[in-house]
C-alpha cells in the first residue's frame, strides 16, 4: 500500500516539472519565432535587392544603382551576421523547440547572399567586402572550430571590410556542398580565403594577411 | 631510492585499477547513451521528488508525545588518544542536567597520550576503565555495556561536549518500548577554519533538518556516535555494538530498525563535537563514513525494497543509496566534461594541437554566456534547497548572517561534489575491498 505522502510528492513533483516544461517551451519558442520573423524581414530586403540588381542589368544604368545596391546589401550582411550569433545563442539555450529548420534555412540565405556578392562585384566592377568562407562540422563538438569562430567572429567586428560565411561542412544542402567540393574542403575548420583553402585552424595574423583589415 | 610496492599493496592496485576501469567503463556506456540533458533532469527530478516527501512529512506530522518519566542513564565514554579534548568532554557530560542521578563509566582504549592521567582527574565522579590493549570503540563500549543496570545508556564520544540540557531533551523521546535509541542536534564545536565552517552548516543540515525528516518517517539510518541515547534493552537485543565494524553507529542503527526498534530524533538538545580541520583529514572521514554506509548497506540489503520494514525499507533506505548513486553519475558527467576542455587546452599548450591554449581559452569553453533554458529546470531545486538550509538554520536555533553565505554556497555547491566523489571514491575502495580502517 503506497502512503498518501509518496503519491502527493509525485504528484507536486510532475506538477512543478510540467509548469517548468511550459515557461521552458515558451520562452524557447518565443526566441525561435523572433528568428524567424528576422531571417524573413532579411529575406525579403534580399530579395528587394536582388530584383534592383536585376533591373540594373537590364537599364544597364550600373553607376546609378550601385551605390544604392551598396547600401542595401551591407544592410543585409550585418543583419546576417548578427542573426547568425543568435541562431548560434539559441541553438545551445533551446530545450524543446528545434531551430534545425531555420538554420537550414540561415544557411541557404547566407549561400544566396554570398553569389548576389559576387554577382554584384561582377556587376559594379569593384567588391564591396573580402568574403571569408568557413567550414565547421554541424553537431560535432570541435575544439578548433570553436577557437577559430571566436577569432573570426572578432575580426569580423574590427574589419569591416572582412565579412564571414559560415557553412557546415556536413550539411545536406546542395549549394553547400557544391561549395566545399569546388574549394576542396577535407576537414575541419576550413577558411577560404581569396579564392584558396586553408585547412585547420588560422590566426587572426595569418588571416589578416590574406585579407587586410579597413 | 623510492618504495617498492610490496605483493600486496601491488595486487590491491591491481584491482584498484580494475575496479576503476569498470566503474568508468559503466559511466562511459551511461554517458554515450543518455544525452547529458536527460540525466541532470532525471537525477534533479528524482532529488526534488525525495525532498518534497520529506518536506511534507516535516511539516505534516505532529510533534512526539513525550514521556514524563526520566528512568536511569549511565553514561559511557570511549577515549582513544583524546587528551586535548577528554578534560572538556567529562565536565560537560558531568554538567548536564537529569532529575537523577547518572552514573558515567569511561574506558580508556590503550591511549598512548596523558588521556588517562587526565581522566584520573574526575576520579571519584565516574567509573574509569583502561583497556591494556587497543580494542577499538565499539568493543570498548560493549565492556562498559556489560556494567550497565540502568534502562537507558547514552554513548558520547570523548571530543564531545554536550549542552546541559541533552540528557533532559532526549529521554522524554522513549515514550514507548518500540523506541531503541534517541538522538540529538550534532553541531560543530567552535568552528575555526573555512573547512569547518562548511561543515557546521552541513552538520545542521543533515542533523537539523534531513534527520528530523527521516525520523518523523521511522528512517533514521545512523545514531550518531558523538551522542546518542540507547535503550539498554534494545542494545543487549542486537548484542551490542559490531566491533569490527569502521561505521559502528550506522551499524547499530541499521540493526535497531532490522530489529523493528524506532529511533527518534530531537532538535532542541544540541550536541557539540570537534570536526575535521584539514582537507586530508575530512576525506579520510568521510571516505570511512561512505565506506561503512556501502557494506553495512549491503550487510543489511534484506531491508531494501521490503515492506515490512515500513517506509525505512519501502522508501528511506532505498532513496538514501539512489540519491547518492545519482550525484556520482552527475559530477562525473560535469567534470568529464570539463576534463575534456582542459585536456584539449592542454593538448594546445604543450602544441600538440594546431590551436594554442590562449586561442581555446578564449573561446569561451569556460565562460558560456547563453542562458540556456534548461536552467530553468533547476531554479526549483536552488530555491528548495535554498529553503532546507534556511529550515536547518531555525531548527538549529541560529541566524544566518552575512559571513556564512559563502560557506553556504560552497557547501550547496562544491561540497556536495566533493562529497559525490569521495562516495566514488568509497565505491572503488570496497569494490578492491581495501582494508578497513578507522
Amino acid at each position: 500500500m503506497v502512503k498518501d505522502v509518496y503519491i502527493k510528492a509525485l504528484g507536486i513533483t510532475i506538477l512543478l516539472f510540467a509548469g517548468n516544461f511550459f515557461v521552458v517551451k515558451y520562452l524557447d519558442d518565443s526566441r525561435a519565432e523572433a528568428l524567424r520573423t528576422e531571417l524573413y524581414s532579411i529575406q525579403e530586403q534580399m530579395q528587394s535587392s536582388r530584383v534592383l540588381l536585376l533591373y540594373s542589368q537590364y537599364s544597364n544604368d550600373s553607376a546609378a544603382l550601385c551605390p544604392l545596391l551598396d547600401n542595401q546589401t551591407r544592410r543585409q550582411m550585418t543583419d546576417l551576421y548578427s542573426l547568425y550569433g543568435e541562431l548560434q545563442s539559441a541553438r545551445e539555450a533551446n530545450v524543446f523547440t528545434d531551430v534545425q529548420a531555420i538554420q537550414r534555412r540561415f544557411i541557404l540565405t547566407n549561400a544566396e547572399l554570398f553569389l548576389y556578392l559576387r554577382q554584384l562585384e561582377r556587376q559594379c566592377g569593384y567588391s564591396l567586402v573580402k568574403p571569408v568562407l568557413y567550414f565547421y562540422p554541424e553537431g560535432k563538438d570541435c575544439l578548433e572550430c570553436r577557437a577559430q569562430a571566436r577569432v573570426l567572429d572578432a575580426l569580423a567586428q574590427d574589419c569591416p571590410n572582412v565579412r564571414v560565411f559560415a557553412f557546415p561542412s556536413n550539411s545536406d544542402i546542395p549549394v553547400v556542398q557544391a561549395l566545399a567540393k569546388a574549394y576542396g574542403v577535407s576537414r575541419d575548420p576550413s577558411l577560404v580565403m581569396n579564392e584558396t583553402l586553408y585547412g585547420g585552424f588560422s590566426s587572426r595574423e595569418q588571416i589578416l594577411a590574406v585579407t587586410g583589415c579597413g | 631510492m623510492g618504495k617498492v610496492a610490496q605483493p600486496r599493496q601491488r595486487s590491491v592496485l591491481l584491482w584498484l585499477a580494475f575496479a576503476l576501469a569498470g566503474l568508468l567503463g559503466g559511466l562511459w556506456l551511461l554517458f554515450s547513451l543518455v544525452p547529458y540533458m536527460w540525466i541532470f533532469l532525471g537525477a534533479n527530478f528524482i532529488f526534488v521528488f525525495i525532498s518534497i516527501v520529506y518536506l511534507l512529512e516535516f511539516w505534516g506530522k505532529k510533534p512526539e508525545t513525550l514521556s514524563k518519566e526520566f528512568p536511569g542513564v549511565t553514561v559511557i565514554v570511549s577515549a582513544y588518544n583524546s587528551a586535548p579534548t577528554i578534560e572538556a568532554s567529562l565536565k560537560a557530560i558531568l554538567a548536564m542536567r537529569y532529575p537523577k542521578p547518572f552514573k558515567v563509566i569511561v574506558v580508556d582504549d590503550a591511549s598512548t597520550d596523558n588521556t588517562y592521567a587526565k581522566m584520573k582527574k574526575f576520579a571519584g565522579k565516574l567509573t574509569i576503565l583502561r583497556n591494556p590493549e587497543n580494542k577499538g570503540k565499539a568493543a570498548s563500549i560493549n565492556q562498559a555495556l556489560k556494567l550497565v543496570k540502568t534502562p537507558l545508556v547514552a554513548c558520547i564520544d570523548s571530543d564531545t561536549y554536550p549542552e546541559c540540557n541533552a540528557l533532559e531533551k532526549m529521554v522524554p523521546l522513549f515514550n514507548s518500548p518500540k523506541v531503541g535509541a534517541v538522538i540529538a542536534l550534532v553541531c560543530v564545536e567552535k568552528p575555526r577554519n573555512f573547512i569547518q565552517k562548511i561543515q557546521q552548516i552541513e552538520y545542521w543540515v543533515s542533523f537539523g533538518f534531513w534527520h528530523t525528516a527521516l525520523g518523523k518517517l521511522d528512517g533514521l539510518l545512523v545514531t550518531p556516535g558523538p551522542m546518542s541515547v540507547y535503550s539498554a534493552a534494545a542494545l543487549r537485543k542486537v548484542r551490542g555494538f559490531d566491533e569490527g565494524n569502521i561505521t559502528e553507529d550506522m551499524e547499530i542503527a541499521l540493526h535497531l530498525q532490522a530489529e523493528g526498534f524506532q529511533i527518534k530524533c530531537t532538535t532542541a538538545a544540541k550536541i557539540r563535537t570537534e570536526v575535521p580541520d584539514t582537507f586530508g583529514k575530512l576525506y579520510r572521514q568521510r571516505l570511512r563514513w561512505l565506506r561503512g554506509k556501502i557494506f553495512n548497506g549491503w550487510r543489511y540489503s534484506k531491508m531494501l525494497f521490503n515492506s515490512s520494514y515500513g517506509d525505512f525499507g519501502r522508501f528511506v533506505y532505498p532513496a538514501s543509496f539512489v540519491n547518492e548513486l545519482l550525484g556520482v553519475i552527475v559530477v562525473s558527467r560535469v567534470l568529464l566534461m570539463h576534463a575534456s576542455n582542459a585536456f584539449n587546452m592542454a593538448l594546445g599548450a604543450f602544441n600538440l594541437a594546431e590551436v594554442n591554449a590562449s586561442a581555446l581559452y578564449d573561446a569561451g569553453i569556460y565562460s558560456n554566456a547563453v542562458v540556456n533554458s534548461s536552467a530553468f529546470f533547476f531554479v526549483f531545486t536552488v530555491i528548495l534547497w535554498g529553503y532546507i538550509v534556511w529550515l536547518s538554520f531555525r531548527l538549529a536555533g541560529e541566524k544566518i548572517h552575512i559571513g556564512q553565505l559563502l560557506p553556504i554556497t560552497v557547501f550547496m555547491t562544491v561540497y556536495s561534489m566533493f562529497i559525490s566523489l569521495v562516495y566514488f571514491a568509497s565505491m572503488l575502495h570496497e569494490a578492491v575491498g581495501v582494508e578497513r580502517k578507522w
